[in-house]
Parts: C-alpha cells; structure tokens; sequence
C-alpha cells in the first residue's frame, strides 16, 4: 500500500505542476497584475524550478512533519484536515446508516413477502434508486423542500437541517443496492434445510426470520461495507460540491481549479488511502465471511 | 498484500464458468431463449435499443438545429407551437438538443466502455494467465487505479487539455478499465487449470493463441455483463461532470449539460430539467436491468443476487 | 475651480441634464429610508436646483410615509449577506475587485453620499487650489488602525506611494499617473500635488483601491496579508477569509466613529459582526434569503426577480449597476483582420444586444454601445450611433474585407477560416452570454469556440493573449478601469489590455481624460472616450446588468446606493 501511495504522490504531483494554469491565477495575485509580478510571486513559491526539484523540497518538508498550508488562505493543512475529514465522515456515516436503516427491513420484508406487491414495489423503488442520477436528484429535492416548502436549508454547513438532504441524495445509490442484496440473501437461505427444521420445532414465522436466518443473510451484505464505503467517496465529491458540504470531496475539487498545490496534493492522498483502506477492508471482511472463498 | 479478490461471490462465478463451457456450442441460443423470458430484461433490451436508434437517427430527423437561438422565444412550455418539448432560456428547441443529448450520452457511454473494455480485457488476462509475478504488478497496478477518484482524474486531465468531450471520455475509460481487469482475471484463473487448456498446451499451442483462441471467448459473457453496467455508469459519470461544467462545452448539448442550465428555472418552467433527467433514468435503467438479465442468462444461480 | 464646501459637503456641479430625475428620487429614497438626514436631504436638493416650496412638500409627502427612524436600532447579531461573486484579497492594493467586506474593515479619504456628494470619512474637508494642481485634505485627528496604530496623514501618504510604486504591482498604477507627489506636512495635513489639473482625482480616491491601510502591517504580513489579517480603519475587524465560501468580521470595539456626515450611527456599530457568503450558483441565492438562510443579498439570479419582488416578507431595491460585460480580440489575429477596425465592427454589428438583454436580463439591464452605462453622468448617446445590431451590414462589412462564405457557411479567405476561440470563466450566466454570442456570430458566418474555464486558467491563458476573452468590471467610475483595459501602456503583459490593443485615438482620449481640470472638461474628455471606444473597439461591449439588492423586513438601516458598489454597516441592525 505504500508503494501505491508513493507511485500516487508522484503522479499527483506532476500532474498538477504540469497542468496549465496556477495559483498566480487562483485569487491570490491580482490577476490584472503585470506579468512581471505574477512570475515574481511564482519564484517566491519555487514554482519555477524544475518539477522534480519540486518534488524534492516537498518531500524534504514532509520529513519534518510539515504538511504546509493553503496557498490561497494560509490555513495550515492539519487544521484543514481536521474540519473537512470531521465533515466528510459526518456526511459519510449519516448516509450509510440511513441506507442500512432502510435498505435492511425492506429487504427482509420484500424476501418474505415475496412476489407480492409489497416486493413489487421494493424492487421498483430500488430499481429507481440505482437509476436516478444523484445530482438530479439533489436538484428534485431541493426544488421541493427549500424552493417550494422552505423546508430545508438549500445548502451550507454544519447544523443538522443542512445534513438531511445531501445525506439522503448520497445513501440512494447504495440503498437502493443494499436492499436488492438483503433480499436476495434472504431467499437464497430462506430455503435452506436448517431453516425447514426449525420451523417444523415450531418457531413462530418471525422468531425463524429475524434471529436465524437474517444473521446468515446478512453476512455478505456487512462485509460488502468497506466496498460501499469506497463508492461513497466517490459519490460523496458531486453531493459535497453540489450541496456545498465542506468535506474532503469538495476541497479537492476547489482546490484543483484554484490550483492550491499543497492543499490538492495532500487531500488527493488523503482520498485515495481512503478508497485503499476501503478496498482492504472489504477484502478481509469477505474473506472472513467465506473461508472458502480465500483465494491462493 | 491481499492477492485481489473479486467483490462477487467467487465460487458463484467460477461456477457459472464451468456452465458455460460444458454447455457447449448451442450456449448462446439457450441464453437468448432464457433472456427472452425475462419480461424485465426483455423491457431493458428494448429501451436501450430504442435509445440506440434514436442516438443514430435522432438528430437527423430533429424539427430545429440544436444550436439555433432564437431569443424572443425563450422559456416555451412543452406543447407549445412549432416546439413540442417547449425552448430553453436561449430559445432552442429542446426536443432537437435532446435527441442529440442522447447521442452524444450514448457515444459516451460507449466509446468509454470500449475503451476501458479493450484496456480492462488485456490487462486481466494477462495477469489472470501468467500469475506471479507478471501478475502481481499488474494487479498492482489495478488497485492503484481502482482507488483514483473518478473526478480527481478528471479534473487534471481537464484541466491539461481543457475541457470537453474528448477530455471526459479519456478520464472515464481511463477509471473503469480496472472494473474489467478484475474480473476478467478472476474468470481466466479459473479457467487457465481447466483440462482443455492443459490439453492445448500439450498440442504446443502458444500462449497467445490459447488466450485469443479459448479463454477470450469464455470470458466475453462476463464481460458483456459488466459492459452493460459500465455503459450505464459512464453515462451518469459524463452527465455528474458536464453538470459541473467540465464536459460538454456550449452549444453542445449532452443530457447533464442540459440539467445544468435548467436548474436554474426550475419554478419558470422546470421541463427543461426534468425531460433530460427522465432520459437518464429510463436510459441507466434500461441499461442496468438488461445486465441484470444477461447475467441471470449467464447463471441462474446468480438471479436475484443485488 | 467650481467646488462648493460646506460642513465637509462637497457639492458638485449637477446640471440638471446629467442625470436629472434619477438623482432626485434617490435622494427621495435615501431620505425615506433613513439614509440621509433631514439636513443633508435639504442641501442635496438644494444643489439639484429645487426651489424650496418644493423641498417643503417633497419633505411633507416623505414624513407621512415614512417607518423608519422612528423604532430605535438594538445592538447584537451577526447579519448574515448573500454575495453573488467571489471574495477578492482584502488588500486594496493588490486586489483585482472589491467585496463588501472593503467596506466594512477599511476606510477611504472620502466618500459618496446617497445622492453622489463627495463627504467627508478620512478627511474632514478640503481645498482645491486656484490653479487646480494641488490638493489639501484636513485629516481628522485622533484616528487609528485597528492594531492601534496610528492613522494620520503620514499613513495615508504611505498608501498612494505604495501604489504609485511599481514593486507592489498595484495595476493601478495607470491611473495615478497625474499624481506628481503626495506630501504630508503635518499629522493632519495630506497634500496631493498634480502634474496638472485632475478633477477624477476624487473619484480615484474614494474607491476601495485606495482605501486606507496600514503599509507597516502589510510589508510584515507580505503574501499572507489579506489572508489571515488586515489592519485598516473601517468598524469592523476580519475574522475569517475563506475564497469561495465565505468572510466574516467582527465588531471593532475601539471604533472612533466615522467621519461621514450621512451615516447616523456616529460611534461603534450596532452589529457583533457580519458574514458574507459566496454564493456562485446564481439560483440558490434567491432560495435562500427567501428561506431565510441569509439577510440580505446581493444580486440574485435574473428569472427569480419576479418571485421576490412578489414576496412579502422581502423588499428588493433595482439600481442601475457600473459595471458591463465585454469582449477582447487579440489584434495579433491579422489573419483575421482583428487589427482592421472595420472587422471589429461588422463582429460588433452581428451582436443583437437588446435581444440578450430581453432574453437573458429579462430587460434589468441595458444593451452597452460604449464602454459605460448611461446611468453614468457623463454617457454621452453619440455612441448609440455605432456597434446597433444589422446583420446586413455586418454580413457586408466582412465581405468587403474579403471574406466569402465557404460550403459549410463559414467566411473563407486566402485560405483561412474565420475561427477563433473565446474564453470565459466558467460560470453559468457567462455561459449563456458566450452560447448567444457564439450563435449570433454564427449567422454572418463566423466560427467561434466558446471555452469556459476556470479561473486559475483563465487568467493565466488571459495573459497567453488568446484570440477572444469574455470579461466584466465593476467599478463605481467605469471609465477609469476601463482606461486599464484599453491603455497600450497596459498590452504585451504589462496590464490587463488583452487585446493588445495600441490605438492612437485611444490614448489621446485617456490623456484628455486625466487632464481634465473641471466637470465640464471632464464630460468632454468623457465623450471624446466613450467615443473612441465605440468607435475603436479595442474591446467589443456587450450589456449591462441592473443591480438587485435584496434584504428580509427585520433588517435595518441597511442601504445599497447608486454611488457606492456596496452600502456601509455602520448604520445596520436587526429587529
């Protein structure tokens, strides 16, 4: 893992120096200025030195535990990472409750109910649900509670009022998944011998479901959580940017247009260990779920 | 580290594989004959070729040229005289940008997958075939990708040959092609200690005749799957990114380029965004449950599994 | 030298065909919301030429309908205003705009009242000399900077030196050419000595650019100052600077109070501090000061305008704004002819104005012909004569200059194709004006590329000189900034002349203009500008936009005027 994040910095970093345009132009420096005093102020950054030279000083200052600051506000790093990690996880962790919240009971309801119209209706739901595009659906829901009903804050952070709707446009996707998986688990073990013997002991419908068979189910639903949680970053960057939720998304995307080089740099890193630790986790949890499954 | 695992259920796929080939050559009718009962997937084939003739007919036959303005007749209702869908706040007539809204999102979706099919495919059989080291470094280099936001990516490279189409479609195909990688390796290490490729190499087939010849078309019907799927991701990618203004530069219209600029007369005639969201939603929906059924073609076990 | 003064009211000259009603009603307005006093309201219609008998029943009619004034202004709060633009660098200096923020932490000599009289802020008063070549401000004692340091006239000399000095990169600089010297005799005494008579000289140094700060605290800070601190003389002190999302200030507590005859609040403010927020998707601003998200807002979108005007619990105050949106073209582009004036003008004449304007502004706004509005006193409407739109003569201008069109419709000649590339900041009412334009050049046969970028590339390809930018100033004396964007002292990187323009009738107006030794002399350097760049086109105008201030019905004393890019806090308070 660290080899890939090394291989990432690099590439991150060359890309952005290479990019056309640079912080000169980000709102730093009077972009009416002459060209004279825009090169000044990239000379006094050593943005004028070879990429690779660059590169060096950077890694130079990381050494000594200095992630720098912002070049558009001086707002030291850690102070950034502390606010906007606290934002992003908040908003990330609301949306995965709500989808577990929902996508759970509706699953096992639709797996019991199956066929009827209340399965029917699930499906179609979840179907939706995969398909709405989120940034549309943010436009839908901020048309109806903030414009129409003035309901809901339109945008902005950090009460809860603010949290509602981006949580909700970003747990729909992974709702909408996680049900259609609930239910198909379910009946898939709805089925088995176990279960049979212990409806002929006698145990209430409900008792045989909710205690013994959901458990079973649920296994391949839980360990795909690691897996949701790496969607949910990339899906988190349109709701952020759109809703205006100071997360680790929507500084990045900021911070790439303003070109705000030590920002963008360490919060590309800091999204991709995410998505990484993500993938890891979903690794084990579902090799723990299915030794079977253990490849060589 | 971890040797990569495939997010799906493995043994189900590895399962699915053996299916496939022992059902023998009539497999591809069968398969036709089960997709034809699934009353969902059958209602997605139609969708996603309806789309597809109207992205290859569409345009042509639109009423207006899609970038005519004609500002006195701005903000039309839908119904409206001479404008069926009604006009944006420029005066086009949205029916003739939609129609090439739809093309342009299905050329997309398409170009991207190819690409990131072609990429994916290699890369995957290749690491899936010779395993060791060969394989670790590739499937190193799987993850790496796999992890890049889509918009980090996209922004960069946005931002090094500007924005636009071409710029949308490089980033997208560039993400995905890792989706393929991984499956198309997780099928060829099956299938790879299968008798018959054992039996081949005995023959003193080549190593890349064996690829191309045997395991390429045993893992096209995973990869038909997942290219359903992909399509209908990129489609929704190319849409998030135009919606935030890095995609499709004016005066072409793409289906998220087009919510875009509604979005801002939603109580003034709120048409202009919702007719292309409903595009979206009915052309990723179309897309997803075809998938959906090509893969319960592929493996019945696999039905109903999310 | 025709200036009156009295009790640090500098009335000017206003004949009564500069501006004539508009001025009058503002005062009206003013008055009525409380933003001038019953005696500055007398003197200003004074000055306007009304007759007292007038006066007397303008003053009645204003009483009995009149609210405010009557309920007494509560200390506390933080007024929460909606912006529509990015926040620039709070450092006059070094700023490309100002935000409403200036207005809140910093200071300038003087200042405009409701009705465009220069008042006293910095400056108490002052004394033109008989020749015109030197100016002497009486500075209020006792003032200082926020950090405690002390604000007399040897401060403020260290501000207009900073940006005379080409080491700050103030662009500015153009502008402050008449300016031989500034001296400082005494703690109270500025003297602003001219190479020759400069009547602007007040509207330069009114703007925020040349707002007061303390030069000491600015060289420490260097690159950081603006960012993490400021220290001018304004009531408020900055808390907060985040580009793109918001600023926030807070109360001075050790205030002095202004200088300023028309702000009644004579001491600290009643306000703990106020937030602004970006908000760049032009539809949220409406949704939120309608939900109630935000106090008081500046420039909603366009199509909302209706929808608040309709509702109750909002009041939305329409002024015509100084600013105007414009095109370059690179006059390197011979191939295209862009260096021939008469292909700039057949471009100009392919651009339907009054359409964008009905279809985009939904008419708040103007269709711009010249470089400046003509809410501006000195719009002169000679230049309506030039750049009306006629696709024929534009379609035969080009012909003329050899163009004929190709199989596809687009104009051909030597071999070359009549495209080229605009850029603009991606945004989304720049998109529209650049999709109009775009297609409007489209019918006489021109292929433009419209490319919206973001900002950090956008200027950075600004200064690559590219064929075509989109852009738009703000200023409250259009000309001078315009002055920047045409002077051929500013082309080849020195300034922003994107266009690299050099044209002689150009230059000569700007000399005209900062010679200019009264209003008269400075209406006709105004003409004879306005003129030239009609004519000229170093840059294409497009439009105009009204500005909409918006504000909740529990805030008070909040009042944006037609002379001020943004109202004082001072008097500001929430019921």
């Amino acid at each position: 893992m660290l080899l890939i994040l090394t291989i990432s910095s690099i590439v991150i970093f060359y890309a952005l120096r290479s990019a056309p345009g640079g912080p000169s132009g980000g709102g730093v420096i009077n972009p009416l200025a002459s060209q004279e005093i825009r090169q000044a102020y990239d000379k006094r950054l050593g943005l004028d030195q070879p990429v690779y030279t660059q590169y060096f000083i950077y890694l130079r200052h990381l050494a000594t535990g200095d992630l720098g600051a912002s070049l558009v506000n001086g707002t030291p790093i850690t102070e950034l990472l502390a606010t906007h990690a606290r934002n992003s996880l908040v908003l990330g962790v609301t949306a995965l409750v709500i989808s577990y919240v929902i996508a759970i009971p509706l699953g096992v309801l639709a797996a019991v109910k199956r066929n009827t119209w209340v399965d029917q209706l699930a499906m179609g739901g979840a179907i939706l649900g995969m398909g709405i595009p989120n940034f549309w659906l943010a436009l839908i829901l901020v048309y109806f509670f903030s414009l129409r009903l003035n309901l809901l804050p339109s945008s902005g952070c950090c009460d809860p009022p603010q949290l509602i709707m981006p949580a909700l446009v970003l747990a729909a996707e992974g709702t909408a998944v996680t049900m259609r998986m609930t239910r198909s688990s379910m009946l898939e073990h709805l089925s088995d011998d176990f279960v049979r013997a212990l409806r002929a002991k006698g145990l209430p419908e409900w008792n045989v479901v909710i205690r013994h068979v959901l458990r079973n189910a649920l296994i391949p639903v839980i360990s795909l959580t690691g897996l949701r949680l790496g969607w949910l970053i990339g899906y988190a960057l349109i709701v952020e940017t759109i809703f205006r939720w100071p997360g680790v998304g929507y500084l990045l995307v900021d911070s790439v247009l303003r070109r705000d080089y030590p920002v963008a740099q360490f919060f590309s890193l800091v999204l991709i260990l995410f998505v990484l630790l993500a993938n890891w986790l979903a690794d084990i949890g579902y090799g723990l779920a299915n030794p079977r499954i253990r490849v060589a | 580290m971890a040797d990569l695992i495939v997010p799906d259920d493995k043994a189900v796929w590895e399962a699915r594989v053996e299916r496939l080939w022992a059902v023998g050559p009539s497999r591809w009718e069968d398969a036709w004959y089960e997709l034809s009962r699934n009353r969902l997937a059958l209602g997605g084939l139609v969708i996603v070729v309806f789309f597809t003739l109207v992205a290859v007919v569409g345009p042509a036959l639109a009423p207006y040229d899609y970038a005519k303005q004609v500002l006195s007749d701005n903000l039309l209702p839908p119904l409206s005289p001479g404008h069926l869908l009604g006009t944006d706040a420029l005066g086009r007539d949205l029916l003739s940008r939609l129609l090439l809204g739809i093309r342009i999102s299905m050329v997309v979706g398409l170009g991207t997958t190819a690409i990131a099919l072609v990429i994916g495919t290699i890369v995957g059989m290749l690491a899936g075939y010779y395993r060791g080291w060969v394989d670790r470094v590739l499937s190193g280099f799987v993850e790496l990708v796999w992890g890049f936001p889509l918009i980090l990516i996209a922004v960069l490279l946005i931002g090094a040959i500007g924005p636009g189409l071409v710029g949308v479609v490089i980033a997208v195909g560039f993400v995905n092609w890792a989706g393929f990688a991984r499956i198309v390796r997780g099928d060829v290490f099956a299938l790879r200690e299968k008798e018959f490729v054992a039996a081949a190499r005995a023959l003193g087939k080549g190593d890349l005749e064996i690829m191309v010849r045997h395991l390429l078309p045993n893992v096209v019907g995973s990869a038909l799957v997942m290219g359903s799927y992909y399509i209908a991701i990129a489609i929704i990618a190319e849409a998030a990114l135009s919606f935030i203004g890095m995609g499709a530069q004016p005066p072409l219209p793409s289906l998220g380029q087009m919510i875009n600029e509604g979005s801002g007369y939603m109580l003034l005639n709120h048409w202009l965004s919702t007719i292309p969201g409903i595009v979206i939603v009915l052309l990723v929906l179309g897309l997803n449950v075809l998938g959906d059924g090509l893969r319960d073609v592929l493996d019945p076990r696999l039905k109903g599994l999310g | 030298m025709n200036y009156q003064v009295a009790d640090g009211i500098l009335v000017r000259e206003a004949n009564m065909d500069d501006l004539g009603q508009p001025v009058v009603e503002n005062l009206v307005t003013q008055y009525m919301a409380g933003g001038l006093s019953r005696r500055q309201f007398v003197k200003g219609a004074l000055a306007l030429g009304l007759g007292m008998t007038a006066i007397g029943s303008l003053l009645a009619a204003c009483s009995s309908s009149s609210n405010s004034g009557s309920t007494t202004p509560k200390t506390g709060g933080t007024l929460r205003e909606g912006y529509d633009l990015d926040f620039s660098r709070l450092d006059p200096i070094n700023t490309n705009w100002y935000d409403p923020a200036f207005y809140a932490v910093y200071e300038s000599l003087v200042t405009n009242d409701a009705a465009g009289n220069y008042v006293a802020q910095i400056a108490s008063s002052w004394v033109v000399a008989p020749d015109g070549k030197k100016v002497t401000f009486k500075i209020r004692s006792g003032l200082k900077f926020q950090s405690g340091a002390t604000l007399d006239a040897a401060a403020i000399k260290a501000v207009y030196d900073g940006i005379a000095d080409p080491k700050n990169g103030s662009p500015l600089g153009s502008v402050w050419v008449p300016v031989a010297s500034t001296e400082a005799p005494d703690a109270t005494t500025l003297v602003i000595n001219l190479k020759h008579p400069y009547f602007d000289l007040f509207n330069i140094v009114k703007t925020g650019y040349w707002d007061i700060v303390n030069m000491a605290f600015r060289a420490q800070l260097g690159d950081k100052y603006g960012q993490q601190g400021v220290d001018g003389s304004g009531p408020f002190t900055l808390t907060e600077w985040v580009p793109g999302s918001h600023t926030s200030v807070k109360r001075w507590d050790n205030y002095p109070g202004t200088g300023s005859p028309f702000i009644q609040n004579k001491g600290k403010t009643y306000l703990d501090g106020i937030k602004w927020t970006a908000i760049l998707d032009a539809p949220q601003r409406a949704i939120q000061i309608q939900n109630g998200e935000i106090d008081t807002l500046r420039g909603p979108a366009f199509q909302d305008i209706t929808r608040l005007q309709a509702d109750k619990n909002l009041t939305v105050t329409q002024l015509k704004e100084w600013s105007g949106y414009f095109f370059t073209l690179n006059f390197g582009r011979k191939d295209l002819g862009f260096d021939d004036v008469n292909v700039r003008q057949a471009l100009s004449h392919a651009i339907d104005r009054g359409g964008i304007v009905k279809a985009l502004l939904f008419s708040h706004g103007e269709p711009l012909y010249g470089p400046i509005t003509s809410a501006d006193k000195s719009y002169t409407k000679d230049v309506e004569s030039f750049n009306q739109f006629d696709v024929n003569k534009s379609k035969s201008m080009l012909a003329a200059a050899g163009w004929k069109a190709g199989s596809d419709g687009i104009l051909t000649k030597n071999g070359v194709r009549f495209a080229f590339e605009m850029i603009i900041q991606a945004e989304s009412f720049n998109q529209q004006l650049g999709s109009a334009i775009q297609a409007q050049l489209k019918t006489v046969g021109v292929d433009l590329k419209v490319s919206a970028l973001d900002r950090g590339t956008f200027f950075n390809r600004a200064f690559a000189i590219p064929d075509s930018l989109m852009f738009f100033y703000l200023w409250p004396v259009p000309i001078d900034v315009v002055t920047l964007f045409v002077n051929s002292a500013n082309a080849f990187g020195k300034g922003p002349n994107w266009s690299n323009a050099v044209i002689p009738k150009m230059d000569q107006a700007i000399a005209a203009w900062q010679s200019a030794a009264n209003q008269n002399d400075l209406n006709a350097a105004g003409k004879q500008f306005q003129l030239a760049v009609a004519e000229q086109l170093p840059f294409v105008p497009i439009i105009n936009r009204d500005a909409f201030w918006v504000n909740r019905q529990n805030v008070h004393g909040w009042h944006p005027d037609q002379w001020n890019l943004y109202p004082y806090y001072n008097d500001v308070w929430l019921g």
